[in-house]
């Protein structure tokens, strides 16, 4: 009898043990990276972004019972920064996917790192270089600078009909990629700009640039700069040269850059992959959240960007039914046509490419209206 | 050479020098009371552009003259508190040590500047908008007219104050020796803690003043550095030099941005600086026994 108690106590034991351990296996995290330059505005629109994903995906109880958690680390916009979070990232957090950079500087630069260690990175580094190294745990949440670069291209040219077109770039990889780009898309219409004037990350004063320009007699100006510069730039520019159509990648069109441009921002023209003035039901829906969850609106794009990035993952975890490195980075593959909360949907390509497609917006009154849905 | 485009660069280079020569007082000013040259100047600059702009004009929506009221108490009450904090423990110390503590103090402030208004940068308007006067095709902003105005005003007033005020008498006795001054019964650490709140109000003003034109963000502490080399150019020692200093530093950036290279304008610029530090280190208008800078 008293063997028969052991035994029964050891059964039972055991059969706890066996129900912990399952339980537990059903509570599985997915531990994410967040990469960015935490002290700059883009940084802090990723942590919201993600922040609110995350909390949305727990709060329903996972993705088949697999919740997400984040950790942040601050790249400082330095390829060399950023390499040591990723190794923390991937060797103490052991993460299982990375979110980021913004900056296609450091996800050029850790892109080895993540290849070897077989982490998915859902990038946001604009560069067109991101997509063409041939990684395939490399994927971008983003536009491609040469997609922008197209847009504005055409659109100046053949629905402004105008070709005296000038460049302003700053100096750093983003606005000296959005200025090759831009110089080969004017040249498959024929079309050589007539001014391409640069200046440095920033910088506050852009008279002699601006002048240089007026000199030129540029009809257009297509901008490429950085934030707070360009809001500073497009209100100098109004005053040093009136009448010229201004033209900018999606910097141009996000708050903050609105917000120092003042009144100066009407009329320019923007290509962006999210507006908040877009009434798009999953675009209204997340700005209601954004605003529920932290009292404010998205300050840029990347925060829906990043929003979507989460869910992709979870997605993809629900195709691939695994939590698998390799499995998850597979079924990113199979997301055709998902709906994200920047209004765009989502086809991953062969090469990580997610977006293809843009919006031309002009700015009014510090608001977005859209001009156009342009596919790539 | 289009003669527009040439008036329209002296007017803008005018312009940015004169907002360079406006953060130069500040540092002229405490280099002349303590001999020191205050690095976190910029800084000031940053915070006053902030608490004037971001707190009053845009948080609380209090009209100008208020705003610019609460500006100077703010400011002044901000200067003596980094006075108490960080120089006057280290008033005896070696010059190096209160360059690195005034240092760590303009990081400290950037830094505190992010936790408290965010690292977005904000936009903010004028008394006069975007209103432009045009002469003859050139373009001048309203809002530079009043800079100038403004800077040349503070100018006169510093120049006041220093040589014809007893409390100039002071300020100048404690910077050439504070102990003797002290036998003299003047209280130098009171006449130290209000050259820092005088200093700290006009970057206060040039933060105020300058945020219309550029924006309100951390980027304005880099400002500091362009005031530091009008008055490696002008003086140090000299009130009017770092105006004079100021305007060369404009006119020389718009100038070689335009005709040089934009790119390497600041390059450019700082190899003006460093020709001035080899060739007149005590500066244009300063005297061949001063050293100019540090």
């Amino acid at each position: 009898m008293l063997f028969g108690k052991r035994i029964t106590k050891l059964i039972t034991i055991t059969v706890l043990t066996l129900l912990v351990v399952v339980s537990s296996a059903g509570a599985a995290t997915f531990k994410l990276g967040g990469l960015a330059n935490l002290k700059s505005g883009y940084g802090q629109s990723m942590v919201s972004g993600t922040a609110l994903a995350i909390k949305e995906i727990n709060a329903a109880g996972g993705v088949d019972g697999v919740t997400f958690s984040i950790d942040w680390q601050d790249t400082e916009s330095s390829a060399a920064t950023g390499r040591m979070a990723v190794q923390k990232l991937i060797f103490d957090t052991k993460i299982d996917a990375l979110i980021g950079c913004h900056g296609s500087t450091v996800v050029l630069a850790v892109e080895g790192l993540i290849a070897e260690n077989e982490i998915v990175e859902m990038a946001m580094g604009s560069a067109s270089q991101v997509t063409q190294l041939g990684n395939p745990w490399l994927f971008r949440v983003r536009e491609d600078d040469a997609l922008t670069a197209k847009v504005l291209a055409n659109f100046t040219v053949n629905e402004l009909g105008l070709t005296k077109i000038a460049i302003f770039h700053m100096s750093e990889q983003y606005g000296v990629g959005g200025k090759d780009n831009t110089v080969a898309a004017l040249a498959e219409y024929g079309v050589e700009p007539v001014a391409i004037e640069a200046h440095n990350q920033g910088d506050v004063d852009f008279s002699s640039q601006l002048l240089n320009i007026r000199q030129s007699g540029a009809e257009a100006m297509i901008l490429y700069s950085g934030i707070p510069d360009i809001g500073i730039l497009i209100k100098q520019a109004r005053q040093l040269i009136p009448g010229i159509e201004i033209l900018s990648s999606s910097v141009g069109a996000t708050a903050p850059a609105m917000d120092v441009a003042g009144e100066a921002g009407n009329g320019v023209y923007a290509v962006v992959s999210y507006s908040e003035d877009n009434p798009d039901e999953k675009v209204q829906k997340f700005v209601q959240a954004h605003v529920e969850e932290f009292g404010v609106k998205p300050y840029d794009f990347f925060d829906p960007l990043a929003y979507d990035a989460v869910y992709l993952l979870a997605e993809a975890i629900k195709i691939a039914g695994s939590t698998d490195h390799a499995a998850v980075r597979d079924a990113l593959h199979e997301i055709q046509g998902y709906k994200g909360a920047t209004g765009l949907e989502y086809y991953v390509q062969p090469n990580g490419e997610t977006i293809n497609e843009l919006l031309l917006i002009q700015i009014q009154d510090g608001k977005h209206q859209v001009v156009d849905t342009i596919k790539g | 050479m289009d003669i527009q485009i040439v008036m329209q660069q002296v007017i803008s280079g005018l312009a940015i020098g004169c907002i360079y020569g406006l953060i130069a007082l500040g540092y002229s000013l405490i280099f002349n009371a303590v001999d020191v040259v205050n690095l976190a100047q910029g800084s000031f600059v940053m915070v006053g552009a902030f608490v004037y702009g971001a707190s009053f004009v845009r948080s609380y929506g209090w009209p100008a003259f208020p705003a610019f009221a609460g500006l100077i108490i703010v400011m002044a009450v901000f200067g003596m508190v980094c006075e108490f904090f960080f120089y006057r423990p280290l008033r005896y110390a070696h010059v190096r040590t209160k360059l690195v503590a005034l240092l760590a103090l303009s990081m400290l402030l950037n830094n505190l500047a992010l936790i408290i208004w965010g690292p977005y940068p904000m936009g903010l308007e004028g008394p006069f908008g975007t209103k432009v006067l045009s002469i003859k095709g050139a373009t001048i902003l309203y809002q530079n007219i009043y800079i100038i105005a403004i800077t040349i005003l503070l100018l006169i007033l510093q120049f006041y104050i220093f040589f014809h005020t007893t409390l100039g008498k002071v300020l100048r006795a404690v910077a050439q020796d504070k102990d003797t001054a002290s036998l003299m019964g003047i209280e130098a650490n009171q006449a130290v803690s209000f050259t820092f709140a005088y200093s700290s109000i006009l970057a206060g003003i040039a933060g105020m003043l300058i945020a219309p034109v550029f924006t309100i963000g951390t980027g304005l502490s880099q400002l500091g550095f362009m005031g530091f080399g009008a008055c490696i150019i002008g003086s140090f020692t000299n009130v009017s030099g770092a105006l004079i200093g100021g305007i060369i530093l404009g006119l020389f950036e718009m100038f070689s941005a335009s005709y040089i290279s934009s790119l390497y304008k600041s390059a450019i610029v700082y190899l003006l600086i460093i020709a001035f530090l080899l060739m007149r280190p005590q500066g244009l208008l300063g005297k061949k026994e001063e050293v100019s800078g540090l």
